[in-house]
């Protein structure tokens, strides 16, 4: 039973269309991400499901009930943003007992919970400093416990870990997916860093110039991009893209570029056309039986401990990436012979990226 | 119309209406000021009082332009040229106010120099009511000669401002956030860098605000145009307080014309400063 | 900032840069107040003739006289209640409309400079402007007249109760601009992201302003209250032109008094030491109140 649906959301910001028709149903409990580049529209989108943003068209509702007029301050959810905002002026203890103090909360109820709170985010020994003097992930976890407490019914994240170092990052993250398991609530979350999106997320929403391109669990946007961009963008390795042409054949057709010659299976285009393949680098195969798909050089070999990182040079100059088993070792300059996975080779057209197979 | 919606716009009305009907009781006497302005002679004081000229005329205003001889006992000067000499005095004497108080701030605010007591002394001479530094100020200014000079006035004009441009700046400068200076400071700026590329771009609705009101207090001085230098330079409030003598009644006609002259510079200024004051203060101008 | 070492590269630039201020301020203000002090300390009458030098010391003399003119104290009394009322007024309605003006307002644009230009207008201009508002045929008595259905003609300046009306509503009809200006740029420097949070959180706009913005506008609320209320001391424009501190003595502020004792009757030694404990009274006041602003600014409060 969908939680929070948005119906035919559009926004404009002068010559800008940063929401076009975005329809989306969001389940309670879930874990959504929506990703994209900066400018997708997915702050907006946000800010409009928090109520900082009225659409210029569209609705959106909550457990059926009319969402999209409501203020902020009526619609009891919770939000982290990337700035923090944190109240520079108070100690971290009034911070988080904000919420619950201006609704007249009972004083000595107030400051269980903030005791509480602070002690699952492990920011007690935080509570009497000024945020002037908290490092960013402290922050952050200030900001988080401040809007826990007022238990609101879903959480909205804005690029949380941006102004965070790296290594913390990955850590923050992961409290953050714990506190979703125990509160089971839904958490839709925004970010432009596909990789956050993968590791958390029950669902992905990819969104590029305020359009939706494509949603679903990570594990199918990953195996099942529906387009170029949706391909390029995902995956901790890039999806190698080889411009090409692609000529029907007996029993498929087959595809011509950059000096590789790959039968492909299953897809049979009316004519001659100018497509994109794509393949990902962990399924291109070096040497073997069945190497049949074209020739490249090594240019360059890495080795990563628990697999290797190679790139291969093929005809015109067109550099792909391969990611081997450690043992798979070419030495540099040497012409090797490659197999790309057959399952695993996408078709994209190549103007418009859409894809045309499988 | 959904609930919510409704209410959010009565609200939004209500306050709209409140805001006018406040703003329209704090214009009414500018109101009158204009009216009169417009008024003849015969119309200045009568009873009922005329909320609108039935014969609106210009002379006023032309009586501040051109002046006129001997229609009275005295001949009136036109207004123009104190009306300009006003405009140098107080622009000159403001921007230097504000550029040694910037200075003079930032020292207070980003290190504290000198402590406490720099403060108070800076600003004691505001403290100091006007009417008792006259005659020491004459005398002492008989003495280097300033009397009757641009410069002399301007000194003294930045002078007496120079306190509140101080004050002012550094409590603007006191709310500027650590991590600006912190992250300057890693890049390797100077503090003379750090103020005029971090600082004084942070303060932008403060430092404008000061200069407004220092242009102000500077363009509304009387009391040491009035005794430094009444021949020399006349600036403009001379000009008005000469309109109100005692003979031939008070030209509250042309006063009121020269007053409304008077104000209309400073106005476009403030019109310009609310175009530049910046709203929302985010952090993410420390990401680059 | 204290982290930063202090070297001695470090400490030349904040005094360069205070220079200018202290130079000034030395030269302008301190020869004279010497003088001034000199006075306070001497017998100086220039109508009897004699050049400053030749004087005789009185000492303290001029201070007891002073202190024990009760028209002096009288009028030290007055004054302060005067400002006092025209600072709460004057505050009231800049904080409203400021806080207000930094709304979604239609025609904001116009409204914020119309509504400084009040400050703008030379006190002379206001004087005379309230004057004839107030005036014994003028659309105050005919306004009030209105409402009260009955004839109401007073003579507003030589009422002995209610000649310090105009005197006050003219100070802040002219003043309220520059409250309503600070607080203005306080209130639209504070962070859009905390504004932000606190919403989410449930705070409505009054528990916002109450407790997000307004306790960040302390620092500058404390200077905006010390500025104008060392000038509502000072206040003589308007007592000058519009009741000549009448009737009587009813309306003399200290201005007013120093100036009847000064340039009408040359006492001007008498008048130095009056300024004195004036600015003896003001510095132990402006000291108190200026207590947080006087320190380095804290650790990002």
């Amino acid at each position: 039973m969908p939680g929070l649906v948005l119906n035919s959301i559009s926004k404009r910001y002068g010559d800008v269309q940063a929401v076009d028709d975005v329809n989306l149903q969001i389940e309670d409990g879930e874990f959504c991400v929506i990703v994209g580049p900066s400018g997708s529209g997915k702050t907006t989108l946000l800010n409009i499901i928090a109520g900082f943003t009225k659409p210029d068209a569209g609705e959106v509702t909550v457990d059926g009930k009319p969402f999209t007029h409501l203020s902020p301050q009526d619609r009891n959810i919770g939000m982290v943003f990337q700035d923090i905002g944190l109240f520079s002026h108070m100690t971290v203890r009034k911070n988080i007992s904000f919420g619950l103090e201006i609704k007249k909360s009972d004083k000595n109820d107030t400051d269980k919970r903030v005791e509480a709170i602070a002690d699952r985010l492990k920011i007690g020994k935080l509570l009497d400093k000024k945020p002037g003097l908290l490092s960013g992930g402290e922050a952050q976890r200030v900001a988080i416990s401040r809007t826990l407490i007022t238990d609101p019914s879903f959480f909205l994240f804005d690029e949380p870990l941006g102004n965070l170092d790296a290594n913390l990052r990955m850590e923050m993250l992961t409290e953050i997916k714990r506190l979703h398991l125990i509160l089971r609530k839904t958490f839709i979350y925004v970010t432009h860093d596909q990789e956050q999106a993968l590791s958390a997320a029950n669902r992905v929403i990819i969104m590029k110039d305020g359009k939706v391109l494509q949603e679903g669990p990570p594990r199918e946007i990953y195996n099942n991009p529906m387009s170029t961009f949706v391909a390029e963008f995902f995956g901790v390795s890039p999806m190698n893209m080889i411009h090409g042409t692609v000529l029907p054949e007996e029993g498929g057709s087959r595809f011509k570029g950059a000096g590789l010659n790959v039968k492909i299976k299953g897809y049979s285009p009316p004519e001659e056309a100018e497509v994109t393949l794509g393949v990902r680098p962990a399924d291109i195969i070096i040497g073997g039986p069945s190497a049949e798909d074209g020739t490249g050089t090594i240019s360059s070999l890495e080795l990563l401990g628990d697999k290797n990182q190679i790139y291969l040079t093929l005809e015109q100059e067109k550099t792909i990436s391969v990611i081997t088993a450690p043992k798979v070792r070419p030495g540099l300059e040497k012409r090797v012979k490659i197999k790309l996975k057959d399952n695993k080779i996408f078709l994209f057209d190549r103007d418009e990226g859409g894809r045309l197979h499988p | 119309m959904p609930d919510s919606l409704m209410k959010y716009k009565v609200r939004k009305g209500l306050v709209h209406l409140f805001l006018y009907a406040v703003t329209a009781s704090l214009l009414f006497p500018l109101f009158w000021m204009i009216m009169t302005s417009f008024k003849p002679p015969a119309e200045w004081v009568t009873y009922p009082p005329t909320w609108i000229p039935s014969e609106p005329t210009i002379k006023n205003y032309l009586f501040i332009i051109f002046g006129s001889a001997g229609r009275f006992t005295r001949t009136y000067a036109s207004a123009v040229i104190p009306y300009l000499n006003t405009v140098f005095v107080a622009v000159s004497s403001t921007v230097v106010a504000i550029v040694i108080g910037v200075l003079g701030s930032y020292s207070l605010s980003r290190f504290g120099t000198g402590g406490p007591s720099t403060l108070i002394s800076i600003i004691m001479p505001r403290m100091f009511p006007p009417m008792a530094m006259i005659i020491p100020l004459m005398i002492f200014f008989q003495l280097i000669h300033a009397i009757d000079t641009y410069w002399g006035l301007i000194i003294v004009y930045v002078g007496f401002t120079l306190p509140y441009s101080v004050l002012m700046l550094k409590g603007f400068m006191d709310g500027v956030p650590k991590e600006f200076t912190e992250a300057a400071m890693l890049d390797g700026l100077s503090e003379w860098q750090i103020l005029y590329k971090i600082w004084l771009p942070i303060i932008k609705n403060g430092l404008m605000t000061t200069t407004l009101f220092l242009l102000i207090l500077n363009w509304t001085e009387y009391t040491f145009a009035l005794t430094l230098s009444s021949r020399g330079v006349e600036t403009i409030t001379l000009t008005l307080a000469k309109l109100f003598s005692n003979e031939a009644g008070t030209y509250y006609g042309p006063q009121s014309a020269l007053g409304i002259m008077a104000a209309i510079p400073t106005i476009i200024f403030g019109i310009f400063i609310h175009k530049h004051l910046a709203y929302g203060f985010t952090f993410g101008a420390l990401k680059r | 900032m204290s982290t930063q070492t202090k070297r001695k590269g470090k400490i030349r630039v904040n005094v360069i840069m205070l220079l200018p201020t202290n130079i000034i301020l030395l030269f302008l203000i301190i020869i004279p107040t010497i003088l001034v002090i000199w006075f306070s300390l001497v017998n100086f009458q220039p109508t009897f003739g004699m050049s400053f030098w030749e004087a005789k010391f009185v000492l303290l003399n001029n201070y007891l006289k002073i202190i024990m003119d009760k028209e002096f104290v009288k009028a030290v009394i007055r004054t302060v209640y005067i400002s006092l009322i025209c600072l709460g007024v004057e505050f009231s309605i800049g904080l409203l409309i400021a806080s207000i003006l930094t709304g979604d307002i239609i025609g904001k644009k116009i409204l914020y400079p119309l509504l400084i230009i009040p400050i703008m207008i030379p006190p002379i201009v206001v004087g005379n402007n309230f004057w004839l508002i107030f005036s014994a045929n003028g659309p105050i008595n005919q306004i009030i007249s209105i409402i009260l259905n009955t004839e109401f003609k007073v003579s507003w300046f030589s009422h002995p109760q209610y000649a310090k009306i105009p005197i006050i509503l003219s100070e802040i009809w002219h003043w309220y601009p520059l409250t309503f200006l600070i607080l203005f740029s306080g209130l639209v420097n504070v962070p859009a992201s905390e504004v932000r949070a606190a919403k989410i959180l449930g705070a409505t706009e009054w528990q916002i302003f109450w407790r997000i913005k307004f306790p960040k506008l302390k620092g500058i609320i404390t200077i905006a209250l010390v500025i104008r209320m060392m000038e509502a001391l000072k206040v003589f424009d308007v007592v000058h032109l519009l009741t000549h501190g009448g009737p009587g003595t009813l309306t003399e502020t200290i201005s007013f008094y120093l100036f009847k004792y000064g340039f009408k009757y040359s006492r001007i030694s008498y008048i130095s030491a009056g300024a004195w404990i004036i600015l003896f009274i003001s510095l132990l006041g402006f000291s108190l109140a200026l207590r947080s602003v006087l320190v380095r600014r804290n650790k990002n409060a």
